[in-house]
């Protein structure tokens, strides 16, 4: 889907650019010709149509010529020296969004703000010297600005000093050049995105590699070393050897729980997937079976919604969740209810167990990474409530705890629903496992 | 007789392991160990015996040239024919297991982490090379 509208992206910038080609060629061509024309370097111009070439010349053809002033694109004026407007096509009326009557007798400096109405009386000067051009800002009736490109030049008519003026509207050049930039710095800033996610995915993968093998050495040579020894190994020994197993045992954990949690970081591609939660837990309950039977763990669940994302992360959520639950049990036997209510737009999650509790002071630092509030008594990595935050935010949720000490916790949850059309009836009927 | 082995890893700590194992597990065995992806391409291209080795273990990630071309470049040579591949690896991306699909090593093994690990990773090792190995006449 993301790709598809890349795609998109990708074709209307090639149409905008090849209209913008278009655009400025017949700026550039209908120029040309007006000012060959004008300026005497051209005699005649010669057409081809349906009934052959045709031949036009400046004398003799003062009905095309007409034709073509009063069909083109551009505002063409006749100007006395001072600016006084003669002459008008309909087109600049039109740009500046009053009549033909009202165009013609004014000065073309009422039509921009005082001060380009200075520098257009400079250009209207050098323009008996020399041909101008210039960019200017057109202030039409509506109180609105159009960037303008105004070209003007001398010509004498019956001996009299005249100005002959083509202006442009730019805006719709202007705006594809926008569109085409906006397009552009899209099309670039998504690139630098595929690449530093590129890295990251590297990284990760690398780190994960790098560092686990050095590990592998030290435990494994420890085994070695201690083997090597033999009968000499008295209980302080076997002691030490059992530190150095158990923290490169932990080390291990911890590597594998800090990639799965930087692989979230990664951009999502699942806007398609949807879950049902019922069966999330059903998994999530496969994997914690050895210890969900050794703690003799309930786990009870409602009716419970389909929600948007993908099924393994969610397998992951109540994974931790549910494994947290039996972790910090209290010596009765744990008990853990999952429920999911309608909230506004969204559902919250609920997964509550009777277990020994949270002090409230820490119920904020105990989403941060690698934050624990117990000893080694308890093993863990700190990093599987990071997990479940990074899980439920990037779905567009929020995770909280509400506990008190020797009261059992309960951490909730907050999904987007599925949206209609994708969501499969909710699940009904409660089923249990023991 | 010896079994003449080439261990293509840059980690020297687990060719010795592997040496440690293989003769914990009694295989009378002789480990040229190369540590770089060039040399081993040296040794593999230059050999002139027939075959050059009862035995290669290779690792993926190698400095230079990697593992996955020096599987192919074994794989396309006359003279390592039948001769046993074991590829072993910490850990494959999703890039390597594709191409170790195309040149399908005979064993694959990820390393191990305990002496345990190793010692039976020697035992498996001997195994392969006493399937593939013609009887001794």
């Amino acid at each position: 889907m993301e790709r598809d509208t890349h795609e998109v992206l990708r074709e209307r910038v090639r149409q905008l650019e090849a209209r913008l080609v278009e655009v400025e060629a017949e700026h550039l061509e209908a120029e040309e010709t007006l000012f060959a024309l004008r300026g005497g370097l051209v005699d005649a111009v010669i057409s081809a149509g349906p009934a052959g070439d045709r031949v036009y010349t400046l004398e003799g053809a003062d009905e095309t010529y007409r034709v073509f002033l009063e069909k083109m694109a551009e505002g063409a004026l006749t100007l006395m020296r001072d600016g006084l407007i003669v002459f008008s096509n309909p087109k600049f009326p039109a740009m500046v969004g009053l009549p033909m009557e009202q165009v013609v007798g004014s000065r073309i400096q009422d039509f921009f703000s005082d001060a380009e109405a200075v520098s257009l009386s400079v250009l209207l000067d050098r323009a008996r010297i020399e041909s101008q051009k210039q960019e200017f800002c057109l202030a039409t009736h509506a109180g609105t600005k159009v960037p303008v490109y105004i070209a003007a030049s001398y010509f004498e008519h019956h001996d009299l000093e005249c100005l002959c003026v083509v202006v442009t509207d730019l805006a719709d050049e202007k705006r594809t050049k926008q569109a085409l930039k906006a397009a552009e710095l899209i099309l670039e800033s998504e690139k630098r995105l595929r690449i530093a996610n590129e890295d990251l995915k590297q990284f990760t993968f690398a780190a994960a590699h790098d560092l686990r093998e050095p590990l592998r050495n030290i435990r494994a040579y420890t085994e070695l070393l201690l083997k090597s020894i033999g009968t000499a190994l008295n209980g302080d020994h076997d002691r030490m050897k059992t530190v150095i197993v158990e923290s490169t045992e932990r080390m291990e954990d911890l590597l594998r729980d800090l990639l799965d949690y930087s692989q979230l970081n990664a951009p999502l591609d699942d806007h398609d997937s949807v879950t049902d939660a019922s069966d999330a837990i059903t998994k999530a309950i496969a994997n914690l079976q050895s210890v969900i039977q050794a703690s003799s763990a309930e786990v009870s669940w409602g009716p419970l919604p389909w929600v948007c994302g993908r099924e393994q992360n969610y397998v992951q959520l109540f994974q931790n969740l549910i494994g947290n639950a039996i972790k910090y049990r209290s010596p009765q036997p744990p008990r853990i209810a999952i429920s999911a209510r309608r909230q506004a737009d969204e559902w919250v999650f609920s997964v509550h167990d009777n277990g020994i509790g949270i002090d409230p002071q820490y119920s904020v630092q105990i989403f941060g990474l690698f934050k624990r509030l117990h000893g080694r008594e308890i093993p863990g990595t700190g990093i599987g409530l990071a997990i479940c935050q990074k899980i439920v935010e990037r779905n567009g949720g929020r995770i909280w705890v509400e506990s008190e000490l020797g009261r059992g916790s309960e951490f909730l949850f907050t999904l987007r629903t599925a949206e209609a059309g994708e969501t499969p009836a909710i699940r009904q009927g409660v089923e249990q496992t023991a | 007789m010896k079994k003449r082995i080439i261990v293509i890893d840059d980690n020297t700590a687990d060719t010795f392991l592997l040496e440690q194992a293989l003769k914990g597990g009694a295989v009378d065995c002789a480990i040229v160990g190369i540590v770089d992806g060039e040399q081993a391409q040296n040794y593999i291209c230059r050999s002139e015996e027939t075959p050059p080795a009862d035995l290669i273990v290779l690792d993926l990630n190698l400095p230079r040239i990697d593992g996955i071309q020096l599987l192919r470049l074994i794989r396309e040579c006359p003279s390592f024919d039948g001769v046993p591949v074991i590829v072993w690896t910490s850990s494959t991306s999703p890039k390597d297991q594709a191409a170790l699909e195309e040149f399908h090593p005979t064993r694959f093994f990820v390393k191990p982490s305990s002496l345990e690990g190793f010692m039976e990773l020697g035992t498996k090792i001997r195994d392969v090379m006493g399937a593939t190995l013609p009887a001794p006449r």
